[in-house]
């Protein structure tokens, strides 16, 4: 945010008159000026060049690699693929591996790939990089993010060329579901050095410029084994500020948002400039409590910053109507088969009880750390706010600079505020939750929902599996640290030139598909 | 009266008098209306929680006047003790103290007040303290320069003459004699002091929300502009109005004394 505003005063002027001009030349500065920031991409689109915003989250030390938590998330899904795909309806789909077959136990997986994959550099895609890939992503040295989905494989063995055998160290139902992660992603044997700033994959797009905290370029990829990109080139400018991209969008500076706030939607829809998408999707905020820092220490503290919500309202104020669906502290969204919908009505008599029982009758005083780094992280505060106000809960918000948001708050201070896109139930859970998961954003240790975890994956009856997943979203909205209030309805906004991006959510989104006339 | 008079007056009643006017709560929100033009209900609509547009913008002059008066006294108090200091004392103090002066002059006052609400904290006493200190040095100066000249005056070697101290001096001749140039130069550093702190809360480093203050509400509005203008267009048409107003003020108080 801090990049995109420059109000300089000028020092002491000598005549008044020079001065008074000088003020009135601020004030249209702050009344004009300031509302259209952005990034430096140039302002009218061509053909063939698709201009995307990246948010600068880490502050310039994104990656490429897709297993490390700082990955340039833009970009990693056009330069890499997965073995697994997802499907429209998130179901998986076939991408680098052509199809899979579990042993009885569901304790082996055998993966069969597809042939003549090559990557950018020419090399064949073959068993060897899954190898390479998959133990990268499980290594506990260096304890990836998706180590917390994929933590169950024990090894991967190359039958040959184009197959590989997984063993994982439990029964997994659902591995395909895991497989599909969008950071699973497939890269060269012996990439380690490289892959952060010049990568290798077999994707749509290969980079050509690496710049985070600029413009990253992307050049199609003739050879890709979907088809070739219809698009020549991917331009991913940094516009650090949620609003400043809505009107970078507005002024032509990007092609696409993959999401505006629903209430910007009419800016998009009441013109024939642009076109938009409406996306019933699992994306969520949330706000985080870390439970080592007192008094979210304590169960009933935890209950009590929850219960005190009227959720409803909450989402129609942050959201706008329609905006999003109402969770009880669940990660996982609506259209999902494992989903638990369960009663969380406003509770402020609750709220204050808990509260009282744990020792603070006259109610609690917190601090949350929220930025403009997404369209809803400020809202969803104040609103959050002003709704547990009756319950005895004083909240102060302090905001945090938008840029380097994710390395210097989100997990650093004791509340804060968090995003999270659509994941399947068995990786959400397991990546947020689980007691030893990289992104366990509140540091809860709870073994009772490990075990809980450990048997729903392994349970390989249907129906069993997901009460055993419903069972552990109701413990989470008795127990968790983390306030989960909606999942979001993205309303994404693109110029009319843009066409071919299917009304699904990101991770299922054929780059190759894409065209701008 | 003048314009500029009733301007500036009309704001400081409004300031004072936002509390006690029956006007809607600042913080409460509306799902059901959320931004909404103007109507019977909301008279400059609602804002993007379904706030109050009216009740907000009246309100925000509270913090935003309250600390550019206490940061402008402040730094009215120290840069007229320096000025006139460097201006009596003379000879190398003097050339040092102006020379430290040039060098704060020279620095972007929002960089700055970014860094310390930044590194050192947000406080309304840090930025209070910090503005003060910023926007002193342009006040240190023009004092210094129109004391360099009353002090070479007759009148001043009589008071010397006849005992009176250094304080009697500064306060009984130097000061009547500067107050022109001085209340001018202290009018017009309120005003920047105003648009800094404004600034630094549109960029999240000033006044925290759900606060209503011109700057916050202005980013918070500047995504909304084209789907509602009012949240937006309130808060600038009062810190430009008061901004013109002190300086229109200031403006026919010098046309006024040189007549």
């Amino acid at each position: 945010m801090l990049n995109k505003t420059v109000l300089r005063l000028t020092k002491r002027q000598p005549a008044r008159l020079r001065r008074r001009n000088l003020g009135v030349a601020i004030v249209a500065l702050t009344a004009f000026g300031l509302v259209s920031c952005g990034g430096s991409a140039s302002t009218s689109t061509s053909a063939g060049v698709l201009r995307v915003a990246n948010d600068a989250g880490f502050g310039g030390s994104e990656t490429m690699d897709p297993y490390d938590g700082n990955r340039f998330w833009p970009a990693i899904n056009m330069v890499f693929d997965r073995l697994i795909g997802v499907d429209k309806d998130f179901s998986p789909i076939p991408e680098l591996a052509e199809s899979w077959v579990a042993n009885d136990a569901m304790t082996e997986w055998t993966l069969k790939l597809r042939s003549g994959v090559k990557f950018h550099d020419g090399s064949d895609f073959d068993s060897a990089d899954v190898v390479y890939s998959i133990d990268r992503m499980i290594d506990p040295t260096f304890d990836s993010p998706v180590r917390a989905v994929l933590g169950i494989i024990d090894y991967v063995d190359a039958v040959d060329a184009s197959t590989v055998t997984i063993v994982l160290s439990t029964a997994e139902a659902d591995l395909p579901v895991l497989l599909a992660d969008y950071r699973a992603l497939m890269t060269p044997v012996d990439s380690l050095d490289t892959i952060g700033k010049a990568p290798v994959g077999t994707g749509p797009f290969s980079m050509q410029t690496f710049d985070p905290e600029g413009t990253t370029v992307l050049a199609a990829n003739p050879n890709y084994f979907l088809g070739k990109p219809k698009l020549a080139r991917i331009e991913i400018p940094a516009i650090a500020d949620a609003q400043a991209a809505t009107q970078a969008l507005l002024g032509g500076q990007v092609d696409m948002l993959l999401a505006v706030g629903a209430k910007n939607e009419s800016l998009f829809s009441d013109t024939s400039k642009f076109t938009t998408q409406r996306i019933v999707s699992g994306d969520w905020n949330g706000i985080d409590f870390q439970v080592n820092h007192k008094p979210f220490d304590d169960q009933r503290v935890r209950k009590a910053l929850r219960i005190a919500v009227d959720r409803q309202q909450l989402t129609d104020v942050v959201l706008g109507k329609d905006g999003g669906v109402v969770a009880c502290d669940t990660p996982v969204w609506s259209g999902d088969p494992y989903r638990w919908d369960g009663d969380c009505a406003q509770d402020i008599e609750g709220a204050k009880k808990l509260l009282a029982d744990a020792g603070f009758p006259d109610g609690i005083d917190i601090e949350i750390f929220t930025s403009d780094v997404e369209d809803n992280f400020v809202d969803l505060v104040q609103a959050y706010q002003e709704q547990v106000k009756a319950a005895g809960i004083r909240v102060k918000i302090t905001m945090a600079d938008a840029s380097g948001y994710w390395d210097n708050v989100w997990m650093k201070e004791p509340v804060f505020v968090t995003s999270w896109g659509q994941r399947p139930a068995p990786q959400v859970l397991n990546e947020v939750f689980r007691s030893t998961a990289a992104w366990n954003e509140t540091g809860l240790i709870d073994t009772e929902l490990d075990g809980l975890l450990d048997s729903a994956r392994s349970t390989l009856d249907n129906d069993g599996r997901a009460k055993k997943y419903q069972a552990i979203q109701q413990r989470l909205f008795d127990n968790s640290a983390t306030f989960i209030p909606y999942h979001k309805t993205l309303v994404r906004a693109m110029s009319a030139k843009v066409k071919g991006v299917a009304p699904i959510v990101i991770d299922a989104v054929r780059w190759e598909q894409i065209q701008v006339d | 009266m003048s314009a500029g008079a009733v301007i500036v007056g009309g704001h400081l009643l409004l300031a004072l008098a936002a509390s006690v006017l029956p006007l809607q709560s600042v913080v409460a929100q509306d799902s059901n209306a959320i931004l909404q033009g103007a109507s019977g209900a909301h008279w400059l609509g609602t804002d993007s929680l379904g706030r109050d547009v009216l009740s907000r913008t009246l309100h925000g002059g509270q913090p935003s006047i309250g600390v550019a008066l206490v940061a402008v006294l402040l730094a009215a108090t120290l840069g007229f003790g320096l000025g006139t200091f460097a201006a009596l004392a003379g000879g190398w103090l003097d050339d040092a103290i102006m020379r430290v002066v040039d060098v704060l002059l020279a620095m972007p006052s929002l960089l700055v007040l970014m860094l310390v609400a930044s590194f050192i904290g947000r406080e309304p006493v840090v930025l209070v303290a910090t503005l003060a200190l910023m926007y002193a040095p342009p006040i240190a100066r023009v004092v210094r320069g129109a004391s360099g000249n009353v002090l070479t005056r007759d009148f001043i070697l009589a008071a010397r003459l006849r005992g009176a101290s250094r304080r009697a001096i500064v306060v009984g001749e130097v000061l009547p004699n500067i107050a022109e140039v001085f209340i001018t130069e202290v009018a017009m550093q309120f005003t920047w002091i105003l648009l800094a702190f404004s600034s630094l809360s549109f960029l999240g480093l000033g006044t925290s929300p759900p606060t209503a203050e011109w700057g916050l509400m202005i980013s918070d509005a500047r995504g909304f502009i084209t789907v509602s203008p009012l949240p937006l267009l309130a808060p600038v048409v009062m810190l430009a109005s008061l901004v013109l107003g002190v300086n229109a003020l200031v403006d026919r108080r010098a046309q006024a004394e040189l007549s």
